[in-house]
């Protein structure tokens, strides 16, 4: 029987129409070229065979209502014109849009149950505008949430446990990282001078110890005397452990609510600080547990070795390091010559 | 705010969609208001952590009270939180933009977590560091295969130690704007390209000969060059599939190699002027002579004025032609008008100056030249010279 029906369908592929039925139950004929455009109907009509007449109407998943139905094919029949520009999609597309937001979301299920992909994705940017910039209330109010949270729970700290390991291990680096500088931020206020020219010398010789270019302790700026009093710290217990490892210590979130609160620098007191342009953002807590050593010393290091170039660089011109790089480039490939570096150092000449 | 529909069908709401559309939504929103939505409602609380698509904004961190290394800091410990909760190896997209200088390590970090999941496949990453400082981009980007588009910006470097590892092969788009690239290195492991955006700020990785190979499945290919000191000794366009070309090349470039191209249907020339050029200007316009729409900057103009003895390809297939000029020169309009027999609409710009080289014919003071540009309906085949003044006539005016 199918294989009659897609001979009936071949010879008349541009006028034929299809059967479609929608969620109510009732039937309607469509333009075959426009309906093709959704891709489940369009493998309805090649495997299946089906749409080739009343009795074998396609019946559409029940998100298509007969109303969707008709928006969707206006939208299809639009774009299924090859020669329309960029511009002139775009246009069209805009105003298609325009209306209200039940009616996006009703037509974005059943864009989706069709498969119509760009379709879907045109309706979930206009929703997406529709919560961008706006307040907590505002998007409660155009989509219908309940505000079923309970306070306790907006100010909860997000919890959840991310699948890869490194991550982890920076996040709780960071963590203890912030900790220290507090811990020094109390500290320096209440002993001064002398303690920063120990420091000093003690880096020093932790550098030479290390092999690291003399020059980068040459000038330090405040913020690096702090960052590099943490690294003395660290550095008294070298050790190189593997890159790897699952966590040791399952997250704990409690004790560390109150401790970090201090360290959560972009929300404040409510989970969503409402900003002056009237968006929402984040309270992002550290929910790490306990900072122990077991945090790997590798990427401490070079985490703070990040510090050192920091400090090299501000110091050194941007063509010097430009020319640093491009002669330690060559050094890696098979061609040298004096005269490679021309080109570029003519620029600066 | 627009209309809202009466509300009889309380059923159709945003809280009817399953997960899978609601998470779509709000992968076009930045993932920090993404974040946030999880205040909403009990639904939404936990939704933002399917997603596979992370827009990370640095600039959207800072307040005025800020300073930079604030800013920094602050950005660094949000990304963190995010990728610490969502599924780090499903993401799909990940795009960051910002500020990242005493962070790298971090960064890099984050890369080669998001590169080590085996569904990644967009990469956008704009670093602008407003310290001179530079970013050399992780190699495990190269060796991420399941990558489809890479878009760099900024302070980036990107070079390659150990070519053997590098393997882009689903790699199609392919976007560079950044301070440093050994862009034939690059080029020669991505087989699969068809898009690819190139601007060189600088010369090309050093290399010695200098050259660039595009890769034979382009099909559109953007090139920017403003590398003033420096050569390109040979680029090499040999890309049958081509259907778009703009190039633009302020650097000299000594030859070009050049294919027909079957398939080109629109390009965007913006050639300066130097002595080399004028050797392979012919065969380039012979190259693009089955372009459909084709756009003559004024520089370009000005170059093919000086190429001795030019004899323009017919343009068989041109529709609409866009021609600058710096000074208007009739002689090389009406050669070019004649070997397009096709032609329905004709744009002359008139520019700033574009100051090098040679150039001869009438000078237009700049002043007459009002409007930027008009078209015209082209009739059919052969004019007179008499149409042609009439038109001149029009623009004076």
């Amino acid at each position: 029987m199918s294989e009659i029906d897609m001979a009936v369908i071949k010879p008349e592929m541009m006028k034929s129409y299809i059967w479609l039925q929608t969620s109510d139950g009732s039937i309607q004929q469509v333009e075959q070229e426009i309906a093709m455009f959704c891709p489940l109907i369009c493998q309805e009509i090649i495997t299946k065979g089906m749409g080739s007449s009343k009795n074998s109407a396609i019946s559409l998943p029940q998100q298509v209502t007969p109303s969707t139905l008709s928006l969707i094919l206006d939208y299809c029949r639009f774009h299924q014109v090859p020669g329309r520009s960029n511009k002139e999609r775009k246009s069209h597309d805009e105003k298609f849009v325009r209306m209200g937001t039940n009616r996006l979301c009703e037509l974005v299920s059943a864009a989706d149950s069709l498969q119509l992909r760009p379709l879907v994705d045109l309706i979930s940017r206009a929703l997406a505008r529709k919560i961008e910039g706006r307040t907590p209330e505002e998007i409660r109010e155009i989509f219908h949430l309940p505000d079923d949270l309970t306070e306790e729970e907006k100010l909860e700290p997000l919890k959840n446990i991310t699948d890869d390991p490194r991550i982890r291990l920076l996040n709780r680096l960071y963590a203890k990282k912030r900790k220290e500088l507090k811990e020094r931020e109390r500290l320096k206020n209440v002993e001064i001078e002398e303690e920063r020219v120990d420091e000093r010398s003690v880096d020093d010789l932790l550098t030479f110890i290390n092999g690291n270019d003399g020059d980068s302790k040459a000038v330090k700026t405040p913020k690096n005397k702090k960052k590099n009093r943490k690294k003395k710290d660290q550095q008294k217990n070298p050790s190189l452990k593997e890159d790897s490892g699952p966590e040791k210590k399952e997250l704990n979130g409690h004790d560390t609510c109150d401790q970090s609160s201090d360290g959560n620098i972009i929300g404040e007191t409510s989970n969503l600080t409402y900003e002056e342009d009237g968006t929402f953002s984040p309270k992002i807590d550290f929910d790490d547990g306990d900072m122990d050593d077991g945090i790997d010393p590798a990427i401490r290091e070079k985490i703070d070795r990040e510090v050192e170039d920091f400090a090299r660089r501000i110091n050194s011109d941007w063509a010097e390091r430009m020319q640093d790089f491009l002669t330690s480039g060559r050094e890696r490939t098979s061609t040298l010559s004096a005269t490679n570096g021309n080109g570029y150092l003519r620029r600066h000449a | 705010m627009e209309p809202e529909d009466d509300n009889s069908e309380a059923s159709t709401t945003i809280s009817t969609l399953p997960d899978s559309i609601l998470c779509h939504i709000l992968s076009f929103l930045p993932t920090r208001t993404s974040m946030a939505t999880s205040i909403l409602s009990r639904r939404w609380r936990h939704l933002w952590k399917d997603l596979h698509v992370l827009n990370l904004d640095g600039y959207s961190v800072s307040t005025h009270e800020l300073s930079r290394d604030q800013v920094e800091e602050r950005f660094v410990d949000f990304v963190n939180e995010v990728l610490h909760r969502v599924q780090v190896r499903r993401i799909q997209k990940f795009r960051l933009d910002g500020e990242v200088r005493n962070y790298s390590h971090t960064l890099s970090f984050w890369i080669d977590s998001v590169t080590s999941g085996p569904h990644l496949q967009e990469l956008y990453l704009s670093l602008w560091n407003s310290s001179g400082s530079f970013y050399t981009l992780p190699h495990s980007v190269f060796s991420c295969t399941s990558l489809v588009s890479l878009i760099l910006k900024g302070d980036i470097i990107v070079s390659f130690d150990n070519l053997q590892s590098v393997q882009l092969p689903s790699l199609k788009n392919l976007e560079l704007e950044v301070i440093y690239v050994e862009l034939d290195k690059l080029l020669s492991h991505c087989p699969a390209l068809e898009m690819l955006k190139v601007f060189i700020f600088f010369n090309n990785g050093g290399m010695d000969p200098n050259e660039i190979h595009l890769p034979s499945s382009l099909k559109r290919l953007n090139l920017e060059s403003e590398a003033c000191d420096s050569t390109v000794d040979h680029l090499e366009i040999h890309t049958p599939s081509l259907e778009y070309l703009d190039l633009s090349l302020v650097a000299c470039y000594s030859q070009i190699s050049v294919m027909t191209y079957p398939n080109l249907v629109e390009a965007c020339l913006n050639i300066c002027f130097d002595d080399m050029h004028t050797d392979w200007m012919p065969k380039l316009l012979n190259a693009i002579c089955g372009a459909k729409l084709l756009a003559l900057q004024a520089s370009t103009t000005a170059c093919l004025v000086c190429v001795p003895s030019l004899e323009f390809p017919q343009f068989g297939c041109l529709v609409k032609l866009q021609i600058g000029f710096e000074f208007f020169n009739s002689g090389v309009l009406i050669d070019l008008l004649h070997c397009c027999c096709k032609l329905e609409v004709l744009v002359i710009h008139a520019c700033e100056s574009v100051s090098y080289g040679c150039l001869y014919g009438e000078p237009v003071e700049p002043s007459s030249w009002t409007q930027p540009g008009y078209s015209v309906s082209w009739g059919s085949l052969s004019f007179g010279i008499l149409a042609m003044k009439s038109i001149k006539w029009t623009e004076y005016r």
